[in-house]
């Protein structure tokens, strides 16, 4: 059971691996050729490990930010995580607190989505071992592939653009939680709102963005079928 | 900045990092949250992945560049339409870099 759990977990993201392998390079060289030694590089993708944080993170120590700014910055870009952490609660809320820790610090976009699609499919699922299956294995090949990247060093041209296979995972991923109109309008207006609000200093857009898509697809939701809401009010 | 000092500073991100993902996984029971709350959070996927997607897509150098000579939003809304249809992982990435690949490099 727990073992299958995981498995299932793990396979399910698979594909998605893809798409990690040239963006954990791409922190490993990024770090490397910005002057942050490899112990440094390895701190934060143990320690820290978001990639989109990591990568604006050594933007900023390029570009001599202060210390306050990298991160104010940091935490603004994963704030995301808060929202991720609240509607993932649910599933981990039996769990003891060192469970609760651990499976707090592997979540990441990727495993956090998949995860949460797959627990709203099939309701007979063990949340904390395919989580952490799913999780694990996304956590390895971070892990590995940052390895590489910081022996890689500026092998790797960058105009080679392996940076876009991000958005694309990113883009497969979506369409898992994808399933009826309301969901379609908090995309649209995430989407159009993060470009649009995208000027704004420190990322501000990005919180903007998502708070807008959350709250047009509530909205939706809530005045486009009035009654399957009412009939739902027992819950 | 020295890799000494980059220390407290790379801590710093990795606890507040930390705090974020496990505010309400821990907190999640001790505290009532209404009802509206929950009912949208199914929508936070969607609205959060979208909003770190179409600004990849979309803006080069500060500016969005709605044409079709921006090769990441061509293939990215290829790659959008093949998600849509398929609804496959690796056909996706590998469609839409492969689109991406063939404008650059045509």
């Amino acid at each position: 059971m727990k073992s299958s759990s995981m498995l299932r977990g793990a396979q399910t993201m698979l594909p998605v691996l893809l798409g990690i392998i040239p963006f954990a390079m791409i922190t490993g060289i990024t770090a490397i050729n910005t002057g942050v030694s490899p112990g440094m590089t390895m701190f934060m993708s143990l320690f820290i490990f978001a990639g989109a944080a990591q990568l604006a993170v050594l933007q900023l120590i390029h570009t001599g930010a202060s210390s306050l700014v990298i991160l104010y910055t940091a935490i603004i870009i994963n704030f995301r995580f808060m929202i991720y952490s609240l509607s993932i609660a649910p599933y981990f809320k039996k769990e003891p607190f060192g469970w609760k820790v651990l499976l707090s610090h592997l979540m990441t976009d990727q495993s956090y989505a998949m995860s949460l699609a797959h627990f709203i499919n099939d309701p007979d699922e063990n949340p904390r071992w395919f989580y952490l299956g799913a999780s694990l294995i996304m956590w390895a090949v971070w892990q590995t592939f940052t390895i590489a990247g910081i022996l890689l060093g500026a092998v790797i041209p960058s105009h080679l653009g392996l940076d876009f296979a991000i958005p694309l995972t990113f883009i497969a991923v979506l369409m898992k939680s994808v399933n009826d109109i309301p969901v379609v309008i908090a995309v649209v207006t995430g989407g159009v709102v993060a470009v649009v609000a995208a000027p704004i200093p420190m990322n501000g857009g990005l919180v903007l963005a998502a708070i807008s898509g959350i709250a047009a697809g509530a909205l939706a939701e809530h005045f486009g079928k009035p009654k399957v809401e009412e009939a739902a009010h027992h819950d | 900045m020295t890799n000494s000092a980059l220390l407290p500073l790379l801590s710093a991100i990795a606890l507040g990092t930390f705090l974020l993902r496990f505010s309400f996984i821990f907190l999640y029971g001790r505290m009532t949250l209404p009802q509206w709350i929950h009912r949208s959070m199914r929508f936070v996927p969607a609205a959060v992945l979208s909003a770190l997607i179409f600004p990849a897509l979309v803006i080069q150098n500060g500016a969005p560049v709605l044409s079709i000579g921006n090769h990441r939003l061509v293939a990215g809304l290829l790659a959008l339409a093949v998600a849509w249809k398929t609804k496959n992982l690796l056909a996706t990435t590998l469609v839409g870099l492969g689109i991406f690949w063939l404008l650059t490099y045509m």
